[in-house]
């Protein structure tokens, strides 16, 4: 993990999936963004989510090792932090209430989730 | 007469016409007719009788048939009896005829009286005896004499029956009656020789009879008067007796009565009961009189000419006339001219037949107005039987008339209904046997309907037993029963000759005649209908019963099941005879939710306004607090007025149905996300290959057997049913995907059968293969020499969850092993120290030496899994 300075973006990785969260992290780092995570399940994330001061974004896997990641969602929500969802689900399977969130389904073209977040 | 004999039509005769006759003959012809004794002549050979007045008399009817006719032909039976009388006389003797009875042709015409006659011989001009002159002497003063002798003769019978009749000599100057012993019994008194004087009998007879007794004392008597009286015996044992006394004075001396005195009593008597019917003929002329004239119907007296001799009040009413002016009428001036004609011939046919005859004719008032009246005229005979008037009596039919055409409408209209309505009518007299048990019956009378519902013959005048032979014997019992009950009778019987059964209604209706009515209808076919209609409901009960799911019927007006079948009991877990009695709505919406109570209570609003309706609604199970998804699948029933009658139901419990809907939509999303996850490692293996990769056909050959070995775990990721992957075939799969059995003996695998978490057995499946794949291109399996030990255990570290410890070792692996290794880290080892720590929070050490690979795997199950047989 790089420091960055106070004014970096820092992005919350949520992705149970080793290869894509590297790929993840070498991409928002590439942009210029500090990278809080990643981290592979529901625990970690909130564990993390609590013990930051700030965040501006997030990227949700919804399926962690089988466990779902509303909860994740629903905390990102409560501190008003922008998140995106990327993953394998349909969007039609995604609860009402986040029909707001940005969806990004898996193969993920890791790029466009960056910009999206970014932009 | 002389007319008659002037007028009569001689030229019919053996004479001829009188303008022929000759003089002689005229001549006698008026001495007849003048003599005043019966007189007759007798002419010819023919013996053709002229006669006078006094003659025709004793001809009684032969006259005046007798005139110019012949003697023989007029008297035949005594024709030959005087015959000879006249031949002597033909001959030309005076002949005189006399003593003898019946002698004479007068003889004939009065009987047993003792005649005389005296018959001349009448010679022509030419001396000829012509003709005969016949006279009778005064046969009338004869006759009267000899009633005088009669009475005389009547009056000895009466004295000789009556006892005895006394005789007595009366000195009217001294009033002493000398008297026959006899004459004393009569009075009551002692004989005695010696004379009484009459008053010693005047004591004892009434005062009228002393009184006369006493005038004849006082009065001049003539020679040979005669006195009679008839007196009451007042005294004496014979006190109460009538006497009768006749006396004539002596000639010489005519202050002597000689005379007799009899008992008349019996007489008396006679006369008297005489008397009296006369009395009480009067009277009851009189009560006839006021029967007559008080009688309710008109009653009428009629001559031979029509005219009335004597009405009623109520005929004058009936005619609307008073009586002075029906009794200047005739019956033809009060009928009605159109019934004039049948009136005088029911008078005439009454008189000529002497029975009474019925008329139904009109009259006419003088009103105009017709009136309707029913007559009986009768002969009237005097008290010789001979006919005289008629009697009429007279109703008046205007009201009656009204009344028959009224009972006349009434019958036509009953007779309308029976022979238009459906039910059979049958009216029928019951017969009995020898022993007075009711044994057949005869149809008197059936309507069209009857042939129809029992596919009889036409019946009427049959009995039942000619109809049908041998028909079920309680026809029998029950009409009678009826008949002597006088009860009516409502009953089902089945005529096994017809096939049929009937439902009758029985009535007696003429107990006098045995009658019975019997109304009724075929129910045959509705009773087969019934039995069918039962037989298909037990059916379809059958098949309620036997559906798992609810069927329900509820009234529509109060929602109240009428029917439900048992597989409620399973659905709502609940005894069906509790949730059917009382308010079964309150109870089934007891069960269901009450969130959902509004929209099924709508849904049965919208069945009953009459349309099918299909919802869903939860209920919790009273038995076990289970909450079941149930979807009704509602329909309203109309009844033949096409209203909704009820509402039916089939209710399904769709809990499972649901939960199979919800999971399959959670397995399409899974496999969605499996399926894109998948691409993702793809990807992302494609990626990694891709980096560390130098030529094309390495590249080809690394991630040809990635994407197999990725293949094969989803192979077994996707073995829907089956228990979870162990650990024991993940390792297999890996080692078999090199061709496992090539390295024969020199593998062993052990461990216990650990099943795994799917989410770590793809992560899991790659790090094994490229544990294998390393092993077989530079390991222990790269030659013959090499072993490779996978061992495995799961161990529980103090304040941890349950982990599994993998352990791959290798043994006499290939020299150049370590030229194998790049010196950037290769694939499979970021994969074994950074991947699995990362995704799978496990613990790795992978070691290279010159024996080959040991690599230690260990991770956490996460959740407890369950720990089968180790396999050895």
């Amino acid at each position: 993990m790089i420091a960055t300075a106070p004014s970096t973006y820092r992005v919350l990785l949520v992705e149970d999936e080793y290869f894509l969260a590297q790929e993840l992290t070498e991409v928002f780092q590439g942009r210029g963004a500090e990278v809080v995570g990643p981290v592979p399940s529901v625990e970690e994330a909130l564990a993390l989510i609590a013990a930051s001061a700030h965040l501006d974004g997030a990227v949700l896997d919804i399926n962690l090792q089988g466990e779902m990641a509303y909860a994740v969602a629903d905390a990102l929500a409560a501190r008003g932090v922008p998140f995106v969802f990327a993953t394998g689900y349909d969007r039609t399977a995604i609860p009402a209430r986040y029909a707001r969130a940005r969806f990004f389904g898996k193969p993920l073209v890791v790029g466009q989730v960056a910009e999206a977040l970014l932009a | 007469m002389a007319d008659r004999i002037r007028d009569h039509d001689w030229g019919a005769t053996p004479l001829g016409p009188v303008s022929g006759w000759s003089g002689r003959l005229k001549v006698m012809v008026e001495q007849v007719l003048a003599n005043p004794l019966a007189a007759s002549l007798v002419c010819g050979p023919e013996r053709i009788l002229i006669y006078n007045d006094a003659a025709a008399h004793l001809y009684g009817d032969r006259h005046p048939a007798a005139l110019g006719r012949s003697l023989p032909e007029t008297f035949p039976a005594a024709w030959a009896t005087v015959a000879p009388f006249y031949a002597r006389a033909f001959a030309g003797e005076t002949v005189r005829v006399g003593g003898q009875s019946p002698d004479t042709p007068a003889g004939e015409g009065i009987g047993t009286e003792v005649f005389d006659a005296l018959l001349l011989p009448v010679r022509e001009e030419d001396g000829r005896i012509a003709h005969v002159h016949a006279i009778s002497p005064d046969v009338g003063g004869r006759i009267a004499a000899e009633a005088a002798l009669r009475e005389i003769e009547e009056l000895r019978r009466i004295a000789l029956e009556s006892g005895g009749m006394g005789a007595w000599a009366w000195d009217t100057r001294t009033g002493l009656i000398r008297a026959d012993e006899a004459f004393h019994r009569i009075w009551g008194v002692a004989f005695a020789d010696a004379p009484h004087p009459s008053s010693v009998y005047a004591e004892r007879m009434d005062r009228d009879g002393a009184a006369v007794l006493d005038a004849v004392m006082a009065g001049e008597i003539a020679p040979g008067e005669e006195f009679q009286d008839r007196v009451r015996v007042t005294g004496g044992p014979n006190a109460g007796r009538w006497v009768q006394w006749r006396g004539r004075a002596e000639r010489d001396r005519p202050w002597i009565i000689n005379g007799v005195t009899f008992d008349v009593t019996a007489q008396m008597r006679a006369e008297r009961q005489v008397h009296d019917n006369e009395e009480r003929l009067r009277e009851s002329e009189a009560r006839l009189a006021a029967i007559f004239d008080s009688a309710p119907v008109g009653l009428s007296e009629i001559d031979g000419e029509g005219r009335f001799l004597r009405v009623n009040d109520q005929l004058c009413r009936i005619l609307g006339r008073p009586r002075e002016c029906l009794l200047r009428s005739g019956i033809a001036d009060v009928t009605d001219p159109e019934d004039v004609g049948r009136s005088i011939e029911a008078a005439c046919r009454a008189r000529e037949t002497g029975q009474p005859v019925a008329l139904d004719k009109r009259y006419r008032r003088p009103d105009g107005t017709a009136v309707w009246a029913s007559s009986i005229l009768s002969v009237l005979r005097d008290r010789h039987g001979r006919p005289g008037s008629l009697l009429a009596v007279t109703a008046d039919l205007t009201e009656r008339r009204a009344a028959d055409a009224a009972l006349r409408a009434s019958e036509r209209r009953y007779r309308t209904l029976l022979e238009s309505m459906d039910e059979a009518y049958a009216d029928v007299e019951m017969l009995r046997d020898a022993a007075g048990v009711w044994c057949d019956f005869r149809f008197i009378a059936v309507n069209p309907a009857f042939m129809k519902h029992t596919a009889m013959p036409y019946p009427v005048g049959r009995t039942a037993t000619d109809l049908l032979g041998a028909p079920n014997p309680r026809w029998n019992r029950m009409y009678g029963q009826v008949l002597e009950t006088g009860t009516p009778l409502r009953v089902q019987e089945h005529e096994s000759v017809l096939g049929r059964t009937f439902d009758l209604n029985i009535v007696g209706i003429d107990r006098e005649r045995n009658r019975v009515a019997v109304l009724f209808t075929d129910i045959t076919e509705r009773l087969r209908a019934e039995a069918a209609l039962r037989e298909s409901e037990g059916r379809l009960r059958q098949f309620g019963d036997a559906s798992s799911d609810v069927l329900w019927m509820r009234e529509a007006e109060t929602l109240q099941w009428v029917y439900l079948t048992p597989a409620f009991a399973i659905t709502y877990d609940r005894d069906r005879a509790a949730a059917f009695s009382g308010d079964t709505l309150a109870n089934w919406l007891d069960v269901v939710l009450p969130e959902d109570h509004p929209s099924v209570l709508a849904g049965i609003a919208r069945v009953r306004a009459g349309e099918r309706v299909s919802f869903e609604y939860r209920i919790r199970r009273p038995g076990d607090g289970a909450v079941r998804w149930l979807r009704d699948t509602d329909f309203p029933m109309r009844d033949a007025a096409g209203a909704v009658r009820w509402i039916g139901g089939i209710s399904r419990d769709i809990t499972e149905e649901k939960e199979t809907t919800e999971r399959m939509a959670v397995l399409v999303a899974e496999l969605q996300h499996r399926t894109r996850n998948l691409l993702g490692v793809v990807k992302a293996l494609f990626h990694e290959t891709a980096r560390r990769s130098d030529a094309l056909d390495a590249f080809r050959e690394q991630f040809g057997e990635r994407l197999d070995a990725l293949a094969r775990v989803n192979a077994l990721l996707s073995r829907s049913g089956q228990p979870r992957i162990t650990i024991g075939e993940l390792v297999r799969t890996a080692l078999d995907a090199l061709g496992g059995s090539a390295a024969g003996g020199r593998i062993r695998l052990d461990g216990p059968e650990v099943r795994l978490r799917n989410s770590i057995v793809q992560t899991l499946a790659l790090a094994l293969h490229e544990l294998a794949t390393n092993a077989r291109k530079y390991g222990a399996l790269a030659d013959e020499r090499g072993r490779l030990e996978v061992t495995w255990s799961t161990h529980r570290p103090d304040g941890e969850e349950e982990r599994l410890v993998v352990e791959w070792v290798e043994h006499g692996g290939a020299p150049g092993q370590d030229k194998a290794e790049p010196s950037r880290r290769g694939y499979g080892r970021e994969l074994i120290e950074r991947a699995l720590p990362y995704a799978l929070k496990a613990r790795t050490r992978y070691e290279l030496s010159g024996e080959g690979v040991r690599c230690s795997l260990d991770l956490p199950l996460t959740r407890a899994l369950r720990r089968e047989r180790p396999t050895p």
